[in-house]
């Protein structure tokens, strides 16, 4: 689960004119910010942002469905207010739960992200951590750092090119934040979502969820190299408190009636997750997927795309006994409903393995039936008819 | 303030990392291949009925690489009788235990697992969108095996990709064949060409 900028997302509040983060009040929106003089510092940095942006528009890796991308804006939108129309959102392809914001208002919202999310109010928490970098110009604050001036290209590298695995780890781990930075855009986030109506604890659970799942490969040490996103300051686990002490404190009377909107989130997903997850397995992170999806299990045990999910992963993980636990997700998928092409091409591969050939030419030819163009026709029908002979 | 050659710096720095993930190691230099039958990897011949480069890989790579225009534009890499527990790929550094176990040959794979296998090897094991877009049983060098049509977007660059590869696995070892080019002119001009190279290829008797 390397990520970078949950550890950049979750960057701080420089110079915000609204009520300051680090103040005890609940964060107030500033006013717009007009563009900045083409001349100025701060001006150069938004033309690089926005060469940047122009390149990220043409990339094939942009999710390019007005619906999905509707919906992710309208969120951007009740938490920003009149701040929404200064702000461009992207889908990205991109299996790792990740979000970008640019100084311009060019804001990166990674599909790893929207399919580890359990509802909306996930996904608004960190949308809200990004507008409150955005709001606080944290680029800018540093920017104006030593250290930081280096970092720069690399924020336009970030979110131009995003980077190969290594090389993102690389980039983002120089693109760093200061630890009060990080603590006031916890704070924004928590504060934005609360205000719109979104619970406030599912800001803490989004890095229960991450932990979660990190902790899960020994690979995976905090503090280590394992993942950009634990290796930052504050520790995910401080900060998951924190926020759930602001949740439970100063913003339990604003939040009385708050919603976490899962239902409505799960509609918005329905149409990706499947593809979400597919690229989730080309990383073969299987201890991080076998954990989220038996979170997904969890949540939800009527889930039948997350059972088939979790048979994805053990099939193709492929140790000794995998093909026997597969098969039992799968025929926990089927009979949750999940009657669709993936489910029984998997499910009938998983029976194959096990010689259970009649079985698996059942399920094979349901998946011919529901995939009659499927790019491995021609494998399936050879299986079907060699399992029939 | 940031300059446009700290942006240009970077940029190199990125495109020189993915091709050298991409060819798997340092390369060095290339000498030509001329037309003919040809020897690869001591293990199989191939007839090439057009010049090829064959690019002097090092370090681990277990790959014999050639290519015509240029390696990130487009590569013919054969991989002939990797045992199992060997690596199919270089990975990056940071690359965790479970990516590199994926990467490791293994024996009596079967069409699909192959298939996830030559995902992974074109993606040098980072995050790509890989789509196989037509997959076929076929007997490869005498196995087993499956061709697989694909198109490949690889996070970090511009292009987008399209290949063809061919994998066998018997209960020794495995092979994989696989040529990728750049969607526009490249793999156009010189996939018929590497799709015969790849279908002449026979195991060496011994």
């Amino acid at each position: 689960m390397a990520c970078g900028c949950l550890a950049g997302l979750f960057t701080g509040l420089g110079h915000a004119q609204g009520t300051h983060a680090r103040d005890a009040g609940v964060f107030a929106l500033p006013q717009r910010m007009l563009r900045p003089a083409a001349e100025t510092e701060e001006g150069g940095l938004w033309s690089l942002m926005d060469r940047e942006e122009a390149k990220l528009r043409r990339s094939r890796l942009v999710v390019r469905d007005e619906a999905l991308g509707a919906y992710v804006r309208d969120i951007a939108c009740r938490l920003g207010g009149e701040h929404c129309s200064d702000t461009r959102i992207y889908v990205v392809r991109s299996p790792y739960p990740n979000a970008l914001m640019a100084p311009n208002g060019m804001m990166q919202v990674w599909s790893g992200l929207l399919l580890r999310a359990s509802n909306e109010a996930q996904l608004a928490a960190v949308i809200g951590h990004e507008l409150g970098h955005y709001l606080a110009r944290h680029t800018l604050e540093n920017q104006r750092d030593l250290k930081a001036k280096a970092a720069a290209a690399t924020f336009a590298a970030l979110f131009g090119a995003i980077g190969q695995l290594a090389q993102l780890g690389l980039l983002a781990s120089m693109f760093s934040f200061n630890r009060d930075q990080e603590r006031d855009a916890d704070r924004m986030g928590i504060d934005l979502m609360a205000k719109a109506g979104y619970a406030p604890a599912e800001s803490a659970a989004v890095w229960r969820n991450l932990l979660e799942e990190f902790k899960t490969n020994p690979d995976n040490k905090e503090g280590s190299g394992g993942s950009v996103l634990f290796a930052t300051h504050p520790a995910p686990a401080e900060r998951q408190e924190t926020l759930m002490a602001r949740a439970q404190g100063p913003l339990a009377d604003i939040s009385k009636d708050a919603q976490t909107h899962t239902q409505r989130y799960r509609t918005a997903m329905k149409q990706w997750r499947r593809e979400f997850a597919k690229d989730d397995l080309e990383l073969r992170r299987f201890a991080e997927s076998e954990s989220l999806y038996r979170r997904m299990i969890r949540e939800d045990s009527e889930d039948a795309d997350a059972y088939h999910f979790l048979a994805e992963t053990l099939r193709t993980r492929a140790r000794d006994g995998d093909a026997e636990l597969a098969l039992a997700q799968y025929e926990a998928s089927a009979a949750k409903g999940g009657d669709f092409a993936e489910r029984s091409r998997g499910h009938g591969l998983a029976l194959r393995g096990l010689k259970r050939n009649a079985d698996a030419v059942a399920q094979l030819r349901r998946y011919r039936e529901l995939a009659p163009d499927a790019a491995d026709a021609a494998l399936i029908d050879a299986y079907i008819l060699e399992m029939k002979s | 303030m940031t300059t446009r050659s700290n942006t240009a710096s970077v940029f190199r720095k990125i495109a020189a990392l993915a091709l050298a993930a991409a060819l798997g190691a340092c390369t060095t230099y290339a000498t030509l291949i001329e037309p003919g039958n040809v020897d690869v990897q001591g293990k199989i011949t191939v007839n090439a009925p057009q010049k090829w480069n064959k690019v002097s890989a090092s370090g681990d790579n277990p790959a014999e690489v050639w290519v015509r225009e240029g390696a990130s534009l487009d590569s013919l890499q054969f991989r002939i009788g990797i045992e199992p527990g060997k690596n199919l790929v270089v990975l990056p550094r940071d690359a965790s235990e479970q990516t590199r176990e994926g990467a490791r040959a293994r024996a009596n794979m079967t069409p699909e697992q192959l298939v996830d296998v030559i995902s992974l090897v074109a993606r040098s094991g980072a995050a790509g969108q890989f789509k196989a877009t037509k997959i076929e049983p076929m007997q490869v060098l005498g196995q087993r095996g499956v061709r697989v049509e694909y198109s490949l977007i690889m996070q970090g660059q511009e292009l987008e990709y399209r290949g063809i590869a061919y994998g066998a696995s018997s209960d020794k070892d495995m092979s994989l064949m696989q040529f990728t080019a750049a969607k526009v002119h490249y793999f156009p001009t010189l996939s018929a060409q590497a799709d015969a190279v790849m279908r002449s290829a026979k195991l060496k008797t011994r």
